[in-house]
């Protein structure tokens, strides 16, 4: 298979923010390409603030919310153009999400297995009932729940990290190819959290589904990933392989993201870092990070920066990484280094 | 100083009353930030809630007691009476998790100061009270103009340090901060918590901040509570605990989420926490605990001192001298 998995072409969107007529327009997803290859299964994080677009991103590929620029690709084909019931059953065969907070993905008053079967029959899994009980006890037993377990609860009578395990075994029961978790572990308690995301590590190397994790955790997102997106303000400031950008960023605001992360071994210095003004820094024309940068020039304010490809297979959109983090290591480096790990 | 003394608080549920605090003591003293950790329905934020004496149906105080003793007059009042109520913002203050919550929508700033204050109001004058309300948002690095601001015009940031700036431009000496940064960023997140901390250097009064995170509590707090199914099972100075956790539950929190760069498989903490409607005999943590003895499930750990100001409720942490702090 040639065509990737999931093709983001430069998409965009914007939203009118105070009014159709008065209000200003506010660029939520600026021009943003990933790709997500077929064949070989990845999770890819895309990691930012609130208010950095991610969750539009994560929509869009959903087709919760259209792009107003750009294109997504599932397969070569563009998710907003598909007709019929035909191909919206495929898309929804093969894209399938993951909500933050599992006690609002379930009604309160319905048993969560009814959410099982229904999924198992409306996507035309399967055709009797009996059918759609192998699936389904296929696919809790994938989160290492039992249907037995499950089966005639309701959403009270299981803990959070219980229950957002039961929503990813019913994202899994089509046998998807991509699952899109927005903030899957938000909500769960730190012993809980490992769970779920150990189950999206197994589900990757054992099922063959590739992830998109969307999340402002970072260091769970070093934990799974195999690639990172850091958004900012609706760019995606700098993207590759998980280890190069979370141990040694080439973006500024990676590096500030890194240092705001509270961490056990490593006390803060007494400096306080400054949240940039969200509207303010949306409409900024140059490069959105500028007004917090401690290395801004009046070139990074001229223009927005080009994504500068680099030889271990990142992205970064910053004019000045090789004067601020040094020269770029050289591939055969890069290679030895992976190697030591 | 601020007590709880062997607090039972319960939410009264039709199916039976939840025993949120099950017999906790704590003591608050002047000039130091203590923290509260724990996950979700530990008992945390309950605790703060009797502290605070912000105690209403369904929560019910089923014994023990909270007191607040202030060194200046020696006197002492007790939660439950109503009278810790009475000494809200002068004495003690709290900031709560969504400050989106505490602030009105359709009331500006600057009001919010005024009416939360209104007998310092009258007390200061016009002229002291403002004065004394813009010193402390410039404090806090925000500009007279927020006054005017509506709540929804400011960012999550602002607005928290706007609860911030109400909950200490009174200068009390106990503040209560419930998950102050849960809602927010990493890089907000630091932000606030590095204003609080400088606030309560320059105050020298006593901040309590409650959070789920322990890098949170390792970065910001000098004595650390460590609360497990409505019980107290460890407190001591911050550094000791992270250095030697002496609770099993301790030793897993501190280390069940992954480090940046960190390689290898994490577990996490098998099991659930057990209900609270009819939590099981002896260690509530027994049915999760790797070390579980048999004495473990029927006999309830006492609190025990470990030296150095440091408690611990583990059947594997044996009596040693007493030590009553």
């Amino acid at each position: 298979m040639s065509e990737p998995l999931l093709d983001l072409q430069h998409v965009s969107r914007t939203f009118r923010i105070g009014g159709l007529i008065l209000g200003t327009p506010l660029v939520a997803v600026d021009d943003v390409s990933l790709r997500v290859p077929a064949g070989r299964p990845m999770i890819l994080s895309i990691v930012g603030e609130s208010g950095s677009g991610k969750t539009t991103l994560a929509r869009m590929i959903l087709r919760l919310v259209a792009p107003t620029g750009g294109r997504v690709l599932l397969r070569g084909q563009d998710v907003t153009r598909l007709s019929g019931h035909r191909q919206l059953l495929a898309y929804r065969r093969t894209v399938q999400p993951v909500f933050q907070n599992p006690f609002e993905s379930f009604s309160a008053h319905r048993t969560v297995d009814c959410y099982l079967f229904e999924t198992a029959q409306g996507l035309r899994i399967a055709r009797t009932r009996n059918e759609a009980r192998s699936v389904v006890a296929r696919a809790v037993a994938s989160v290492g729940m039992t249907l037995e377990g499950v089966a005639g609860k309701y959403p009270h009578q299981f803990s959070g990290g219980e229950l957002q395990r039961i929503s990813v075994a019913r994202a899994l029961i089509p046998g998807p190819a991509l699952l899109v978790a927005d903030e899957p572990v938000g909500m769960i308690d730190a012993s809980l959290r490992m769970n779920i995301v150990n189950a999206f590590v197994d589900l990757k190397q054992d099922v063959g589904v590739s992830i998109i994790y969307i999340t402002h955790d970072l260091s769970t997102a070093s934990y799974i990933s195999d690639a990172v997106a850091i958004m900012f303000r609706g760019t995606i400031v700098e993207y590759g392989p998980a280890a190069a950008v979370l141990e040694s960023p080439r973006h500024p605001y990676t590096q500030l993201l890194l240092e705001s992360v509270p961490r056990i071994g490593a006390k803060w210095d007494d400096e306080v870092p400054a949240a940039g003004e969200e509207r303010r820094e949306y409409e900024l024309s140059g490069c959105r990070f500028a007004d917090r940068c401690p290395h801004v020039t009046p070139e990074c304010r001229a223009e927005r920066p080009a994504d500068l490809a680099l030889p271990d297979g990142r992205r970064v959109a910053c004019i000045h990484h090789e004067r601020i983090f040094g020269p770029v290591p050289h591939a055969d480096e890069l290679h030895r280094l992976e190697r030591s790990d | 100083m601020l007590r709880a003394e062997d607090v039972k608080a319960y939410y009264e549920t039709r199916r039976g009353p939840v025993r949120a605090l099950d017999g906790v003591s704590i003591a608050l003293h002047e000039n130091e930030i203590v923290g509260i950790a724990g996950e979700s329905g530990c008992g945390k934020s309950t605790l703060v809630k009797v502290l605070y004496d912000n105690v209403a149906s369904p929560l019910r105080l089923v014994s023990g007691r909270a007191v607040l003793t202030r060194a200046a007059d020696d006197t002492s009042v007790l939660a439950a009476s109503g009278s810790i109520q009475d000494r809200w913002w002068r004495d003690i203050s709290f900031v709560p998790q969504a400050s989106m919550s505490v602030l009105n929508p359709v009331v500006r700033i600057g009001p919010h100061f005024r009416d939360s204050a209104d007998a310092a109001f009258r007390q200061m004058g016009r002229g002291a009270f403002w004065a004394r309300v813009r010193e402390v948002l410039s404090g806090l690095r925000l500009g007279d103009d927020v006054l005017s601001a509506f709540p929804h015009q400011l960012s999550g940031g602002m607005r928290q340090r706007v609860v911030i700036a109400l909950a200490t431009f009174l200068d009390p000496r106990f503040i209560l901060a419930d998950e102050p940064t849960t809602a927010l960023d990493v890089v907000t997140q630091k932000e606030i918590l590095t204003l609080l901390v400088d606030v309560q250097r320059r105050m020298k009064n006593s901040l309590v901040i409650v959070s789920h995170d322990m890098a949170v509590h390792y970065q910001v707090t000098g004595r650390l509570a460590i609360m497990y199914a409505g019980k107290l099972v460890e407190c001591g100075p911050t550094s000791g605990i992270f250095r030697e956790p002496r609770h099993p539950y301790t030793r897993l929190l501190i280390g069940a989420l992954p480090r940046i760069g960190q390689r290898g498989k994490l577990s996490g903490i098998s099991g659930v926490p057990p209900s609270l409607l009819s939590p099981p005999a002896g260690c509530r943590f027994a049915g999760r605990c790797p070390n579980v003895m048999d004495r473990c499930r029927s006999e309830e750990p006492a609190v025990r001192s470990v030296g150095n100001r440091h408690v611990v409720a583990c059947h594997l942490h044996e009596p040693v001298a007493e030590d009553d702090s």
